[in-house]
């Protein structure tokens, strides 16, 4: 009986849609069938992935992201054999036309945070934040004081990233695992302004303080 | 005045409700499952109870047929275009779907060509395998995975040069051997060590080693003759160099690979390829099972499980009385839910092997001019095995496996293409085989960590990491379970995803039971 039932069973799925016990309701999905690939490993709302090591992308201005996208795909980034992440991400933007680049990037930064996907608590102590506060002015000048970007300058909205991506960034340019291809004006510039952050530490507090700024009040 | 646990059960439920009973039936222990043992599912009334089943990996696969014999209506939603997550057979035609990769399989059409390039070999004490091999009968045959008469190559022992595993361990027995024979006096083993003791003793140490009459090692026709010994007298073939084996990394771990707790020399292998058994559950469950359905969201209700998932380009929404987890847990760290902190924490911390796998279409089967038939060449290399097929002897083509448990390997890997790859194998594979080049018609690699929807191998616990989670993975959030062997003391093996899956089965049928009785 289980064998005649095998061949029935896209009819089975169909009914399931339409009238069954689980009573399911469909609604459209925002993201298009070619960039459901990018949800595996950013998740599903691109709200990262630690586990995976996928940045979030959710909040980042399309600008920035067609600009990491193309950066991925002339190997200024993920070229280092270090950047494992990075190489996991380079065949992934290569296989993305120019036009599919600046889609999926208009695309994600039109996405609308639900409010389930939010950055994990901010849990750092005062004083670090106070030493974060210091380091930072020097980011301010690219960033903003307020952390959210600047295009003209390339600098992109460190407020809606997660801190573990912020850190093992900070801490790829401090090795010289980014920031280094010939040809890289953008991450130039940003491998000079690391050395602003001269410890791990470092690196840690300022950190803190760029997700104090996210979790103050407007 | 004395209870029974049944009756202690319903006590709790009158006051502290069906939640309550439950709680104390896992505090008062009444669900042990011993090693190998099935879940006792007590069958309830047809549909009466929902069950979405995120994956439909092996231990999903599992949930779902025992689930719905039970009387459960179950729904699987898998993200991929196939079932069977890690159990995966290719075969002329397939897809490979490595992220940023996409390739094809070439081989060619026939029921010998085909690549496991997930689970491949069956150890025969995984009894919950065993049973679901039995109740489907599906065909096995013998997997060759000690055989003494491939090579073992270390790039700083031997010139470089690969040996015979037969020679080796001939020879490092053999010394062995003697040196203890000379080190070990009567005079030093102390009472009850008898006089006979102590000639058994020798007896042991001249057996093991080969030794001659005096207790030296001069060869061994272990390691093959060097000529004769058919027709005229055979010629024992000259010793290695004792410093040469020690040179070697062969001793540290390869050497006794077979002797490994879930391996063996003969070790079982379904007929035709590991995916019978997907094929076989696949036949035998009803309930519907939707591929390319990617789930979005997981929300945990007071008494029940929310799922929505995307499918067809729209996003619906399930809701159910139970979800089994079978997503694996970095996949599912990235997927929306409303998790307590810690159980989210748990998740995105375990991390995941990065096993490697290559399949190559030989258009002859160049080994068996070599005297190999089945079993495994190790070498130092990134390329670690080389496999040759146990089936299809004296066939016109095979199948060759590179395989690589190592992460430093793996992560060279990571900027190579699938073209890149090959190449860098058949380098590597050339110290065993210099005309392998030669041979090769087509090849497919899978390096699980860059495999769609998985984006990584088997769950890597350590101890600490266990002490940490392990418990708590283990355990229901609500009437969410996360399932598979990555909620085992067995990741990578099929056992693992089964024991996993029938816990959670005894314990879900249990509670409700408990519930229902309350």
């Amino acid at each position: 009986m289980f064998n005649l039932l095998v061949p029935l069973r896209p009819l089975v799925i169909l009914c399931l849609l339409l009238i069954s016990a689980w009573d399911v309701q469909a609604e459209d999905h925002p993201v298009p069938d070619e960039f459901v690939y990018c949800t595996v490993c950013h998740g599903t709302l691109f709200s990262g992935n630690v586990a995976t090591g996928a940045p979030r992308l959710l909040g980042l201005s399309n600008w920035y992201i067609a600009a990491q996208l193309e950066s991925f795909s002339n190997g200024f980034r993920g070229g280092h054999r270090e950047d494992l992440a990075g190489i996991e991400m380079r065949p992934m933007a290569e296989m993305l036309s120019p036009e599919s680049q600046n889609e999926v990037s208009q695309l994600i930064s039109k996405l609308v945070n639900p409010g389930s996907a939010t950055l994990n608590a901010f849990t750092s102590p005062i004083e670090q934040i106070e030493k974060g506060r210091q380091h930072y002015r020097s980011c301010s000048v690219c960033h903003g004081t307020d952390g959210t970007g600047n295009r003209r300058l390339g600098a992109p909205n460190l407020i809606v990233q997660s801190d573990w991506y912020l850190i093992q960034q900070l801490v790829n340019y401090r090795q010289k695992i980014r920031g280094t291809a010939p040809g890289d004006e953008r991450g130039l510039q940003m491998s000079a302004a690391v050395a602003t952050l001269n410890t791990e530490q470092d690196i840690v507090d300022v950190v803190a303080y760029i997700r104090s700024i996210l979790s103050q009040p407007d | 005045m004395q209870f029974t646990r049944r009756q202690f059960l319903s006590a709790v439920g009158s006051v502290g409700g069906s939640a309550a009973v439950y709680q104390s039936a896992l505090a008062i222990g009444l669900m042990p499952l011993s090693l190998g043992d099935r879940a006792d599912i007590t069958p309830i009334p047809a549909g009466s109870r929902k069950v979405v089943i995120l994956g439909a990996g092996l231990a999903g696969l599992t949930c779902t047929y025992e689930l719905e014999k039970a009387g459960y209506e179950c729904i699987v939603l898998e993200a991929s275009h196939r079932i069977g997550g890690r159990i995966l057979t290719l075969r002329g035609g397939d897809t490979v779907d490595e992220m940023g990769h996409s390739q094809t399989c070439e081989f060619d059409e026939h029921p010998d060509l085909y690549f496991n390039a997930g689970p491949s070999r069956i150890p025969i004490h995984h009894h919950l395998l065993m049973h679901y091999l039995r109740i489907f009968q599906i065909p096995l045959e013998v997997f060759s995975n000690d055989n003494r008469n491939a090579w073992v190559h270390d790039t700083n022992a031997f010139g470089g040069k690969p040996v015979r595993i037969k020679e080796y361990l001939a020879d490092a027995r053999g010394f062995m051997a003697e040196l203890a024979s000379k080190s070990i006096r009567r005079e030093d083993l102390e009472a009850p060590f008898s006089e006979l003791d102590f000639e058994n003793l020798r007896g042991f140490l001249r057996n093991y080693g080969d030794l001659d009459t005096n207790a030296l090692y001069k060869g061994s026709p272990r390691s093959g003759y060097q000529s004769g010994g058919m027709l005229s007298p055979g010629i024992k073939k000259q010793p290695y160099d004792f410093r040469e084996i020690l040179k070697s990394s062969f001793w540290r771990d390869q050497m006794h690979f077979a002797e490994s707790e879930d391996q063996a020399a003969p070790m079982l292998t379904a007929t035709g390829g590991m995916d019978a058994i997907v094929k076989a559950f696949d036949r035998n469950i009803k309930s519907p099972i939707l591929t390319n359905a990617q789930v979005q969201n997981v929300q945990l209700r007071e008494n029940s499980v929310d799922v929505s998932y995307r499918y067809k380009g729209k996003v619906a929404q399930l809701h159910a009385d139970y979800c089994l987890n079978n997503i694996p847990m970095r996949i599912m760290a990235g997927i929306s839910n409303n998790f307590p902190g810690d159980y989210q924490q748990a998740l995105n911390t375990i991390p995941s092997n990065t096993f490697f796998k290559i399949g190559m279409q030989m258009k002859e089967r160049f080994w068996e001019r070599e005297d190999i038939y089945g079993g495994i060449s190790w070498t130092d290399q990134d390329l670690q095995q080389l496999w040759y097929p146990s089936h299809g002897t004296f066939g016109e083509r095979g199948i060759l496996v590179g395989y690589t448990f190592s992460s430093e390997a793996t992560n060279r890997f990571a900027r190579l293409n699938p073209e890149q790859l090959l190449e860098k194998i058949l380098n590597e594979a050339a110290v065993f085989h210099p005309a392998i080049r030669g041979y090769v018609e087509s090849a497919v690699s899978v390096p699980w960590h860059r495999m769609n929807h998985m984006m990584g191998c088997s769950a890597k616990w350590n101890d600490e990491l266990r002490t940490r989670w392990f418990r708590r993975l283990q355990q229901p959030v609500g009437r969410h379970y996360m399932i598979g062997d990555q909620i085992s003391y067995h990741p990578t093996w099929q056992e693992g995803a089964l024991s996993s899956a029938h816990h959670t089965l005894s314990d879900l049928t249990f509670r409700n039971s408990v519930e229902e009785s309350a």
